[in-house]
């Protein structure tokens, strides 16, 4: 599987610039995503965590070329996505698609369900009217909607329906990496497993890749093969899955496995953070994390740790870890 | 045990264009003298109208349509405006899920919590001041006196939430509804903020009603669960027991449905189907298209909540999931 990646990002960096007032002489700039790498493979599923301004939406929007990098690599199938402009861009776009997390707000409320499962096939001049529509009653079919969906508008579906819709317009070109950016956050519990179990449907059927985006470490957990971890737009630790929630090995990744409630009575010992994640326009010199990190000692406020490769896929970068040794221990430092 | 807050028979109706919905259906459940209970449900399953009808804060169109809410035995339900606002804030306070629609923008935080002061109690604006900074120390905001004098949006979305939390306990309220509270925040923030809910309760004895869709949040907390579908109750149990032996298909699809960090499975068993709208809701039991046990008797009538010990269900198959 490691052999040929189907997309591999390297250095990948955005940067904002931030203004007061549209006239003004840039006041800051935020580093959004600074020198990130990923890879994945095809089929795979990378999941990919952090809180809210961590990077992981730019991350997502940077891929699927929302938005241009201001440095880094991105490959696909070992071509240059950078490079790419006008019609070869657009090739190559049929084969990263997305799904957004609020379905209600990606779906254009004029347009019936067949108009926007088809309008993906149109732009890109495939098949006939005909054949489009076979097309759509095919993706329905695998999505899990139903035919005489077809002819209804997005506010005639529930949140789950409307999640199932943005799939199958996802699916239309026959992509072969779909970026789901918190794809599931905003159904109710019992409808979120019937997507996620869709996602992983089609992954076995069309041997899809994802990068699942989301916040919820117990679906994350549940989905991916490998998992990245970032922080203030850094990737801070990257692993399979099991390795990552069996032993994680940063700091802040302890503390963010050990915040999920668990749902089982009484929980386990918990490692609550004090403070909250700081300013991005001024990020903590040194490690990012050291403002919260209750392990943090003298060489973290001043030097950026590198990551560390610890084998098997698995790097951290903490100035604590070291390979073979076992993670920093951050029991018995809780705050009450 | 004599409730804090009893609550009986409770039906929250709404005006629609397609006639008036019941979004809370005779509802019952007590609340002790500093208990912590918790309230689950998915979106339109009644939780925060619940809430809201408690507070004394259902508006047009919605309306009591009936029942009965007692807080310390003083019947709430057909209380003047002027006698609810009393209470409201000094005997029982309410945190949202988002702090910013609930403060106010253009006054500083410390004036806010203030003025929730002096409303209730006859002190100066002075002490009043004074003991606004005392109170965001005590939901741990750091250097109080400054923060005081920030405006909501000067904050963080955790940092407005303790402020919401201080201004709600400013006149240590018997109860405290939390709708949500840490929904909108990041899991390491939510981890502080119910420490803090957790330690309040401790230090100041407050009962806590906690609605959130989160069973997580319930599990590691709550002395006790009720569980809610399209408007009513369908089970009620001490945590343990819930989450031990949920009796309600209901409560056990709900609980089977939600990945687990430690524990992976191939396939989530997910509860097929959607909740039902509150305008066209099946006939029978509201879980019946959903249900797997479902049988025909369960389309004839809606199963009332039968009570054994101190579980209650509503399932017509109660006894045999009880025995099984």
């Amino acid at each position: 599987m490691s052999d040929a990646p189907l997309l591999v990002a390297r250095g990948l960096t955005r940067h904002f610039t931030v203004r007061r007032h549209p006239f003004a002489r840039a006041s800051g700039v935020v580093r959004a995503v600074d020198n990130v790498d990923l890879t994945i493979a095809p089929g795979e599923t990378l999941g990919l965590v952090g809180e809210s301004g961590c990077g992981k939406s730019t991350v997502a929007r940077l891929i699927v070329r929302l938005i241009a990098p201001t440095g880094g690599t991105l490959l696909f199938d070992g071509e240059d996505l950078l490079a790419l402009s006008g019609q070869a861009l657009r090739r190559r776009r049929a084969d990263i698609q997305m799904v957004f997390q609020d379905p209600a707000g990606a779906l254009d409320p004029r347009h019936t369900a067949e108009e926007i499962v088809t309008e993906p096939l149109e732009i890109h001049a495939i098949g006939t009217r005909t054949t489009r529509r076979e097309r759509a009653e095919e993706l329905f079919a695998r999505v899990g909607l139903r035919p005489e969906h077809l002819r209804r508008y997005p506010h005639e579906f529930s949140g789950g329906q409307r999640q199932r819709l943005g799939i199958a317009r996802a699916l239309a070109l026959k992509p072969r990496l779909i970026v789901c950016d918190e794809a599931v956050s905003a159904l109710d519990v019992s409808v979120q497993a019937q997507v996620v179990n869709l996602f992983k449907q089609l992954q076995r059927e069309l041997g899809l890749a994802y990068l699942f985006i989301a916040h919820d470490l117990s679906v994350v957990r549940h989905l991916s093969d490998r998992v990245a971890v970032m922080y203030l737009g850094e990737v801070v630790e990257t692993a399979s899955a099991d390795a990552l929630f069996a032993s994680p090995h940063h700091p802040y990744t302890q503390s963010l496995l050990s915040a999920v409630p668990r749902h089982v009575p009484g929980g386990r010992p918990r490692i609550v953070l004090a403070g909250e994640v700081p300013n991005p326009l001024a990020p903590p010199p040194g490690c990012r994390f050291h403002t919260r990190c209750p392990l943090a000692f003298g060489r973290c406020r001043v030097e950026a740790p590198a990551s560390v490769d610890l084998g098997g896929g698995h790097s951290a970068a903490c100035h604590l870890v070291t390979k073979g040794a076992p993670a920093p221990s951050l029991r018995r430092t809780d705050h009450a | 045990m004599s409730a804090l807050l009893a609550v009986r028979d409770l039906t929250v109706t709404f005006e629609t264009t397609a006639g008036a919905v019941a979004a809370v259906d005779a509802l019952s459940f007590d609340i002790g003298p500093g208990e912590f209970l918790g309230i689950v449900g998915e979106s339109g399953s009644g939780k925060s109208v619940t809430a809201l009808a408690a507070m004394g804060l259902v508006v047009a169109p919605g309306r009591i349509a009936q029942g009965s809410i007692r807080l310390g035995g003083e019947e709430l339900v057909g209380l003047p405006e002027r006698s609810m606002r009393r209470i409201r804030g000094r005997r029982m306070a309410m945190v949202f899920q988002e702090p910013m629609a609930s403060l106010n923008p253009v006054m500083r935080i410390g004036d806010q919590i203030a003025e929730a002061i002096r409303w209730h109690e006859d002190v100066s604006a002075r002490a009043a001041a004074a003991r606004a900074v005392d109170l965001l120390g005590t939901v741990g905001i750091p250097a109080p006196a400054e923060r005081a004098r920030a405006y909501p949006q000067q904050m963080s979305g955790g940092m407005r939430q303790r402020a919401m939390i201080a201004m709600a306990i400013a006149c240590s309220p018997a109860l405290l509804i939390a709708d949500e509270p840490t929904t909108a925040l990041d899991v390491t923030v939510q981890a502080q903020i119910m420490d803090l809910l957790r330690s309040l309760r401790e230090r100041f004895g407050m009962a806590l009603l906690l609605i959130t869709h989160d069973l997580g949040l319930v599990a590691e907390q709550a002395d006790r669960v009720l569980v809610m579908y399209a408007g009513r109750m369908v089970e009620e149990a001490p945590t343990a027991s819930l989450f031990a032996r949920p009796l309600h298909p209901y409560s056990a699809g709900l609980l089977d449905s939600i990945p687990d960090i430690e524990i992976r499975r191939p396939v989530l068993p997910a509860i097929e189907g959607v909740v039902p709208s509150l305008s066209a809701l099946p006939p029978g039991c509201r879980f019946g298209p959903r249900c797997r046990f479902a049988e025909p008797a369960c389309t004839t009538a809606d199963p009332p909540l039968r009570r054994f010990g101190v579980r209650a269900t509503a399932c017509r198959r109660d006894l045999d999931l009880a025995r099984a």
